[in-house]
């Protein structure tokens, strides 16, 4: 047995941490700007191809993810600035915006599709070594990408709790327009909001890609639900309890993939999700369920 | 409608002047024409029957909704249509009716985001004031906002808006949730003792008599308009304007339960000061 | 019309005639009691699978190539009766996940995750369904009666789906002009106003959620009987996106709305992209596709987020009783009346 258990927790805590990359950022971005976007997917595949031609032009995918950073973070803060808050203007509401991310997200995945074609495509990684830690048998970019993720979590952290930023993005998050009864220039706040996030999701697809080895348009779209998986597990907008649920999502679905059927590896996790509505629908972590309009 | 206007008591320089005001949601005028004003120091009142678009003005003035139409001024500087975070560099306090505390974040943090504009070491000098002066925040400084009672969340309401101490406290309905006992005490302790700090208050009561023996000026207001201007005291002695607009004058205090121990009875005992 | 162009035409009706079907069910949902129903296509998938095994032969038939639960030979038209029966049924478990006190955007979320559960578990599990292979050779209702006239049997097969069609759109208008209708719009609208009225707001949710989910189911069941196969490719969670877009499109939570966006988002679309040429790699001209509804989601959201025919207001007279469209008319006719007798004079 613990030759597989092992295994299977090292691809679950690498699983686990590009999903809390990716659920850390979507969740805040959720928490302040309290629209769910379902293009996040895609936003996360167009970052990782553009981390793609940065790594085909001959640098490293290091190089690279640092590009996804600032394209995911452009791309985030322009459709917020061009699309979501028009919209909202109008007066879209939560329903109808669900519906304008996802018109977003055909959108982009579908142009990438259109640019690509329906091809896989791989990083150039280098020369993987592998280490064992443990029981755990580990590659060089698995290490590097667990690193990396421990290290956003304590930023994500240290912003959060220790930062003026930080403090007006939780007043923002909690209630927009008292926060702007506190002094706090809130559409500030939200454009730095979608800006992090947006770094945090080109990193995650970037993460993602090189997890899977290979890939195509639409690799990022089928992990978005994983990724909402996780955050709705701890508590939509709450990033610690995205933290947890990426731990609890990215472990199970590993394990059930090794000792169940490698096909159902999302779906226990999904059962989890379910499971965790029926008896706590606000989320492990939520002290009470949200219920706000967009904040701009 | 007459508006009837007394002038002969002396008023202090206006610290808010609210002139030709119109505000509504959409294009919809709620509130026209509204002349008021609130002079330095001054405790206002606001009192009317239900929808007559009391929390609308409020709204209006302190930037939640925008105006329609004419201007504000506060200390002569032109501030219509100002953000309410740009009101709030400028020296307004505002309590909504609800939603008047951060739910998810403690009562400590609500007090630092109270303080968000200070810098830290003021803004801890300032919270330690505040916490002397009502120690009754003391124990429960970790508790989440949500978990409170109405007394205690409107209590962390007004605490939070003081670490910025601003000239000007807007109120909106402050004594909604609480019994008329703990009303009694917020509007005829707090609010007196927020005045006495040297700011100007406005709120808006729909508990008028309490309201009014607190204020020195009161604007009577029906259907959007206002239809009266006065000093309170004026105001509460005219027996027939109080049966035909403020029903509740008189209902407020002979409501109140027996022993006044509603579900809100732990607002805190107001120390010495 | 060459025989071709014919089976063509009728293929094209009874392809719509599915679809408004599915369009109504979800609308029911989405556009009339607010549901942001992101896992309909499993409705229209419960009815396809329901009616097929039921239609089909034990699966020991054809050298037993495929597995399949039931295989009970039923005949018409009791698999579509069960599947719309299952398509009711089911609307109870998936709605008590999703809709029970989560927020719009969450019940969507969860939705869209049961839509995938779903998927995935008809996909692996090959002993319900044919696993990924999905069912074939479902047989077609009464074509025996038609002695292997193919084309007459296209016509007549055109004729039943209109006439389902019609049957379905009295039950919906019966529905959505009746007090459980006005329910349904009130919860629509404001959710706390429905609560505060004591309406049974899970309650009201889950009809809904099973009345509409029996059109899904029946529409999937039209199909599989006409098209005779069913894979878990054929119901992926974007075939709901694009439902829905037909529905934004046509006028939310109006029954000929809906239609006319039936005929343009997912019959228009697919059917002009059809005469296009062959241009650039395989999928290019799918991912237009994609990107067009896309675009036209957000244009119409835009410039006209009631649709091409909004909602119409549903007003009462004096008495009680439910101003028609007749009524209308005839009230304008009275006014322009008036107003030419007024300027003649």
């Amino acid at each position: 047995m613990p030759y597989l258990l092992g295994p299977s927790i090292g691809f679950g805590l690498v699983t686990a941490s590009i999903l809390a990359l990716a659920a850390v950022g979507f969740t805040m971005q959720f928490g302040v700007t309290n629209i769910l976007n379902l293009a996040y997917g895609e936003v996360m595949a167009t970052s990782g191809f553009v981390a793609l031609i940065v790594n085909r032009a001959g640098l490293s995918i290091w190089f690279g993810m640092a590009a996804a950073a600032v394209f995911g973070a452009a791309l985030s803060y322009l459709l917020n600035r061009v699309i979501f808050i028009p919209f909202a203007r109008r007066g879209t509401k939560l329903f109808g915006m669900v519906i304008v991310t996802i018109a977003v997200g055909l959108i982009l995945e579908n142009s990438i599709l259109a640019i690509t074609g329906p091809n896989f495509f791989s990083y150039i990684v280098p020369q993987e070594s592998t280490y064992s830690v443990g029981f755990l048998i580990l590659t060089t970019s698995q290490i590097v990408l667990m690193g990396l993720a421990t290290l956003a979590m304590i930023a994500v952290h240290s912003l959060l709790r220790l930062t003026r930023l930080g403090m007006a993005m939780r007043a923002t998050a909690s209630d927009a327009s008292l926060a702007r009864g506190c002094g706090i220039r809130t559409e500030r706040i939200v454009d730095a909001g979608w800006l992090i996030s947006g770094a945090m999701c080109g990193i995650a697809g970037v993460a993602l890609f090189i997890n899977t080895t290979s890939f195509t348009s639409a690799t990022a779209n089928s992990f978005l639900v994983v990724i909402v998986a996780a955050a709705i597990l701890g508590g939509v907008g709450q990033p610690y309890g995205a933290m947890l649920g990426a731990l609890v999502i990215g472990l199970t679905s590993e394990i059930a993939a090794a000792f169940l059927n490698p096909a159902y590896k999302n779906v226990v996790a999904f059962v989890i999700l379910v499971v965790v509505l029926l008896l706590r629908p606000q989320g492990i972590l939520a002290q009470i369920a949200v219920q706000r309009e967009i904040a701009r | 409608m007459p508006t009837s206007s007394v002038e002969s008591t002396q008023r202090p320089a206006a610290h808010l002047e609210v002139r030709d005001f119109t505000a509504g949601y959409g294009r919809i005028p709620i509130v026209s024409s509204i002349n008021l004003d609130v002079g330095e120091g001054e405790v206002v009142a606001i009192v009317g029957p239900n929808g007559a678009g009391k929390s609308t003005l409020l709204k209006a003035i302190v930037g939640v909704i925008p105006s329609l139409g004419g201007s504000i001024r506060l200390r002569g500087d032109i501030v219509t249509n100002l953000s309410t975070d740009d009101l709030v560099r400028r020296g307004i306090g505002y309590v909504p009716q609800s939603h008047d505390v951060f739910d998810t974040l403690t009562v400590e943090e609500n007090m630092r985001i109270g303080g968000y504009l200070l810098a830290k070491p003021e803004a801890e000098a300032r919270m330690a004031r505040i916490l002397d002066t009502f120690p009754t925040l003391r124990p429960l400084i970790r508790r989440i906002a949500h978990k409170l009672s109405g007394g205690e969340r409107k209590l962390v309401a007004i605490a939070r808006v003081m670490m910025l101490q601003p000239s000007l406290y807007v109120l909106d309905e402050p004594t909604s949730n609480l019994s008329v006992e703990l009303a009694h005490k917020l509007l005829t302790d707090y609010v007196r003792r927020i005045a006495s700090t040297g700011a100007a208050v406005l709120l808006v009561e729909q508990k008028a008599k309490a309201a009014l023996e607190v204020s020195n000026w009161a604007y009577l207001m029906v259907a959007g308009a206002i239809s009266m201007s006065s000093p309170a005291a004026m105001l509460l002695a005219d027996e027939s304007i109080a049966h035909r607009f403020l029903g509740k004058v008189t209902a407020g205090s002979s409501s109140a339960p027996p022993g006044g121990t509603g579900p809100d009875s732990t607002l805190p005992e107001a120390p010495a000061v | 019309m060459s025989s071709a162009f014919q089976f063509y035409v009728t293929t094209l009706l009874i392809y719509a005639g599915v679809d408004i079907l599915a369009a109504w069910g979800l609308n029911l949902q989405f556009g009339t009691a607010g549901l942001l129903s992101f896992a309909f296509i499993v409705f229209q998938a419960a009815g396809a699978y329901t009616a097929g095994v039921l239609a089909l032969g034990p699966q020991t038939d054809n050298g037993g190539y495929q597995h399949y639960i039931g295989g009970y030979a039923l005949p018409f038209p009791i698999p579509i009766l069960a599947a719309m029966a299952v398509g009711a049924v089911i609307a109870v478990p998936i709605g008590l996940i999703a809709l029970r006190r989560l927020r719009s955007d969450y019940q969507a979320v969860a939705l869209l995750v049961v839509s995938i559960i779903a998927s995935s578990i008809a996909t692996n599990e090959t002993e319900l369904f044919n696993g990924a292979a999905g069912i074939s050779l479902v047989p077609h209702p009464l074509a025996d009666q038609f002695g292997g006239d193919l084309l007459t049997y296209q016509w007549f097969y055109v004729g039943f789906t209109a006439a389902v069609c019609l049957v379905a759109y009295l039950i919906v208008h019966r529905v959505t002009h009746s007090p459980l209708g006005r329910a349904f719009r009130a919860m629509r609208d404001n959710e706390q106003a429905a609560s505060a009225l004591a309406k049974d707001i899970t309650g009201l949710r889950l009809l809904a959620f099973a009345i509409g989910g029996a059109l899904g189911a029946l529409s999937g069941a039209i199909l599989v009987l006409f098209i005779g196969t069913w894979a878990p490719s054929a119901w992926l969670y974007p075939e709901t996106f694009v439902l829905l877009a037909a529905i934004i499109v046509g006028g939310t939570n109006n029954s000929l709305g809906t239609v006319v966006g039936v005929l343009l988002v997912p019959i228009g679309f697919a059917e002009g992209s059809r005469f296009l040429p062959e241009i650039g790699h395989p999928g290019l001209i799918d991912a237009g596709q994609w990107i067009a509804i896309g675009l036209m989601l957000l244009i119409f959201l835009w410039f006209r987020p009631q649709g091409i025919l909004p909602e119409r207001k549903h007003r009462y007279a004096n008495d009680g009783r439910l101003v028609t469209v007749l009524d209308e008319l005839a009230g304008w006719l009275r006014r322009s009346l008036a107003l030419i007798q007024r300027s003649s004079r």
